[in-house]
């Protein structure tokens, strides 16, 4: 029988410390992937997001049932995050440089096929600031309330309201321009 | 409908909050603006994308580190943090209990009628005297042992009592115990040394 957070974290407090295993295993894949999106890269999301769980673990009692499990851990991670990315005002490269370097030796159609609509995305998404990033990939990626986000965030909801809006329109703007500057690109290459 | 209503009506759209009354004044006033038209289109195209987005998977050793790096008793009741405070007052309290009998029987200076004959009574057939001089006689042969021993036996005793929350009990017990004998001894010496309790006075 599977057991629920609230159980498995019972069963922590009461010392059966093995069985966060199970807990981590159930969100581990979404805390990795908002740390990989708000930071950037694997390796600094691959530490903020073991970070998240042992601060987590530390902290458990201190959980208050009232909010889902979810809900506090992406508040730890998404916290974290923001914190670690004004500590070390990173450069940060935008992703699809990082994942595909220079596409100068594809042909024309893998270029094509490799300028998906996805890596559009991620690289607008990651060219946003932390504030903005945290609330686009909160509520639309994970798929949180504005309550729960302002909970998390410890932020009054008019501000988390306003911010999602413009953080909207920010990015709808940025994506409109890569996909300008890559077209303008691609038929400047398909002309040589 | 002007353009900021629209966009307006846009965030609704894309917080899952519009009406369907809305919804068609929206669509009407994009068939006639084509700004309005072309940003929704960008908008709906970016918020689609971020929703759906794959979600990445935490490397293989992810589990592992995490598990190796925090402590897995940290819950347990023996080895919760600050757990000195209360093994020591239950250890306190008991001792103070036991104490409080003793001075009791050596001191009995408190008249409680049957009570306390029966209480002397059942301290006399506990003989502690008798068993605190078997412990000395096997701590003189085998210390490190019967150290161990009563080490053991505190621990099991205090865990229980701290698992089934007696320790409250015991330490309410002990501090009642301790301001007893207090009192006791306060009234002890006064009448000793003054020849005065309880409103009559005695010979020294």
């Amino acid at each position: 029988m599977t057991l629920t957070d609230q159980e498995l974290i019972e069963r922590i407090l009461q010392g059966e410390g093995e069985l966060f295993e199970e807990l981590m295993g159930r969100y581990k894949n979404g805390v990795y992937s908002l740390c990989f999106r708000m930071l950037g890269n694997g390796e600094d999301a691959k530490d903020m997001a073991q970070e998240t769980f042992i601060k987590s673990y530390h902290a458990l009692g201190k959980y208050s049932r009232e909010y889902k499990f979810s809900t506090w851990l992406f508040k730890i991670a998404t916290n974290l995050c923001i914190d670690e990315h004004r500590k070390r005002k990173a450069k940060l490269m935008p992703l699809d440089e990082q994942i595909h370097m220079p596409y100068d030796t594809a042909s024309a159609e893998t270029m094509y096929f490799h300028q998906s609509n996805k890596d559009e995305i991620e690289r607008a998404i990651g060219e946003l600031s932390q504030e903005y990033k945290a609330l686009i990939l909160l509520y639309h990626k994970e798929g949180f309330s504005y309550q729960q986000i302002c909970d998390m965030l410890q932020l009054p909801m008019s501000k988390v309201k306003n911010r999602l809006h413009r953080a909207r329109h920010m990015l709808k703007d940025r994506l409109k321009e890569i996909k300008e500057e890559e077209s303008k690109w691609t038929a400047k290459e398909l002309q040589i | 409908m002007d353009c900021q209503r629209a966009a307006n009506l846009m965030m609704k759209y894309f917080d899952h909050a519009i009406g369907d009354l809305e919804e068609k004044e929206m669509t009407l006033h994009m068939k006639g603006c084509s700004s309005c038209r072309l940003d929704f289109q960008w908008m709906k195209e970016a918020i689609c994308s971020v929703e759906e987005m794959e979600e990445l998977e935490a490397p293989e050793d992810f589990e592992s580190m995490v598990m190796a790096s925090i402590p897995i008793d940290y819950y347990r009741p023996s080895t919760q943090k600050n757990s000195f405070f209360p093994y020591g007052a239950v250890m306190i309290a008991m001792a103070a209990v036991l104490v409080c009998g003793m001075l009791y029987l050596r001191y009995a200076t408190v008249d409680f009628g049957e009570i306390h004959h029966l209480m002397s009574f059942v301290f006399r057939i506990m003989d502690l005297q008798g068993v605190f001089q078997n412990l000395a006689a096997l701590a003189s042969k085998n210390m490190v042992r019967l150290l161990i021993f009563v080490i053991r036996c505190l621990n099991t005793i205090g865990t229980v009592l701290i698992n089934t929350r007696m320790n409250v009990y015991l330490i309410i017990v002990g501090t009642l115990c301790s301001i007893f004998v207090g009192i006791q001894h306060w009234l002890m010496r006064l009448t000793y040394e003054a020849g005065y309790r309880g409103g009559k006075i005695y010979e020294k």
